[in-house]
């Protein structure tokens, strides 16, 4: 091979490894914004998730649950007289991990127990 | 005054004679006030008042003893009036906790007169008295419960307000009756007078048929409350059930200090709108078959659902069954009461948190 043979086998080699560092970075680059473009969206999804299933699992009247109970219930438009009625406080929790455990959503509730009181 | 001495007053407390049908019992009301120490726990408390203390012809006074020694803790005689007395307090008085925390935060009071007071309760007793309604000057004579409602009424924005009603009865020398019902607005400084209230004791034909008229019902969400007079006898404390004030009433002096009723007593339950006294069933008052009164209740039974009775020892007597709460979507607005409806669990809010990102 003469010398300049060799010269712009060189100069070939170092453009090829120019352009494909320029190409493994326009593809990284390109990932990331898709990765970050998809995130926020991700994101909405995990917190309407957990909030469906959240609510869905909110605990309904009449199952055991422990309540914290009230001194008195709090005001209502129908009014009621001291003592008629019973008022408890609970409070409902539950989270909910995104598929790579790096995102966490958690939701509480805070629900107000009445029931008539006992005699 | 000592501990032995308090409870020799109580026990002749509840040993005075009543006079009329419908009077405060002779019961001190119990409380729960903070401890002195920080970190301690809260203490059990009992609040005197002239009828409690058998002082019943004495001026005007409040005690505030410990429940467990029966040790005076603070006691009120000296009020910011002219002479610094006032008449004596015979209606029990009702405690307010504002924070939910079950420690009492005021007391209100009133004396035989028509003095409505606000006291504050701290750690050491009570604060200075706060006058915010008179009703002096008007013939009757306060010496039945002091019932506190705490609602949640439409405000002048349009939104519900959380806000304290008190619930007053009173009688005069006729045995006609009054029911006032007061809304307590701690940003109101002006004493309120009868006047204030709008006067609920008789509504318009048209009322009967097409409901409160928009224009009242907006200068009533506005004014200080509501009175009905009764040219009538109160046989029975009211109640107050899903926003409907319940009493019982029977023609004057019929009815005699045990609540036996006399063969011509006409008595009537009367049903008022908690906001407004209007219309919550067909009538505002209905007949109804009774020979003795005693105390309203609400019954839960499995076969009979949930309907108001009077109580008289074991004795119970139906007296409505078709129930109805006032609902907020408009002046009018009721709906069923029914027992299926409870127990009944309310959504209050529902927070998040979230931590990290994807």
């Amino acid at each position: 091979m003469t010398r300049q043979g060799g010269a712009v086998l060189l100069i070939s080699l170092i453009l090829l490894m120019v352009m494909s560092l320029l190409l493994t970075a326009m593809l990284t680059v390109t990932q990331l914004s898709h990765k970050s473009a998809l995130a926020a969206q991700q994101q909405l999804q995990l917190s309407q998730q957990a909030l469906q299933q959240h609510l869905a699992a909110l605990p309904v009247a009449g199952q055991a649950i422990p309540v914290q109970l009230l001194a008195q219930c709090p005001g209502a438009y129908a009014g009621w007289s001291e003592g008629v009625l019973q008022c408890a406080v609970i409070r409902y929790e539950s989270q909910q991990f995104s598929a790579n455990r790096q995102a966490f959503i958690e939701y509480s509730s805070l629900l107000l127990l009445q029931n008539l009181a006992e005699e | 005054m000592s501990g032995w001495r308090a409870l020799l007053f109580s026990f002749l407390g509840l040993c005075f004679p009543l006079q009329a049908c419908l009077q405060s019992a002779a019961e001190p009301v119990n409380a729960v006030l903070a401890a002195t120490i920080l970190g301690a726990e809260p203490r059990q408390v009992v609040i005197y008042n002239n009828l409690s203390l058998a002082t019943p012809t004495a001026a005007g006074v409040l005690a505030l003893y410990n429940a467990n020694n029966l040790q005076l803790l603070d006691q009120l005689q000296r009020w910011p009036v002219t002479g610094g007395q006032i008449g004596a307090i015979l209606a029990q008085p009702a405690v307010l906790d504002n924070n939910y925390d079950g420690i009492a935060d005021a007391v209100y009071l009133i004396d035989a007169a028509g003095l409505l007071w606000f006291v504050g309760l701290g750690r050491s007793g009570f604060a200075a008295p706060e006058l915010i309604a008179d009703f002096s000057g008007l013939g009757y004579r306060f010496e039945q419960p002091l019932q506190l409602i705490k609602t949640r009424a439409p405000a002048l924005s349009g939104q519900l307000q959380y806000q304290v009603t008190l619930l007053l009865t009173a009688s005069d020398s006729q045995q006609s009756s009054i029911v006032i019902a007061l809304k307590h607005r701690p940003q109101r400084a002006a004493v309120a007078v009868l006047s204030d209230l709008t006067d609920r004791s008789s509504i318009a034909a048209e009322e009967q048929r097409h409901g409160i008229d928009e224009q009242l019902w907006m200068a009533m969400q506005q004014s200080s409350g509501w009175y009905v007079r009764l040219p009538r006898q109160l046989i029975s404390k009211p109640q107050v059930y899903a926003g409907v004030v319940y009493l019982l009433s029977a023609k004057a002096g019929t009815a005699d200090s045990d609540c036996t009723l006399a063969a011509d007593a006409a008595p009537l339950l009367h049903a008022l709108h908690l906001h407004h006294a209007g219309l919550v069933y067909t009538q505002r008052a209905k007949p109804v078959a009774l020979q003795q009164s005693g105390e309203l209740a609400l019954e839960q039974s499995e076969h009979a659902g949930l309907q108001l009775v009077l109580q008289r020892g074991e004795l119970k007597q139906s007296l409505e069954t078709e129930l109805q709460a006032i609902s907020a979507e408009c002046a009018d607005c009721t709906e069923p009461l029914t027992a299926a409806q409870f127990p009944q669990l309310i959504r209050l809010a529902t927070f998040q948190t979230e931590y990290g990102a994807h």
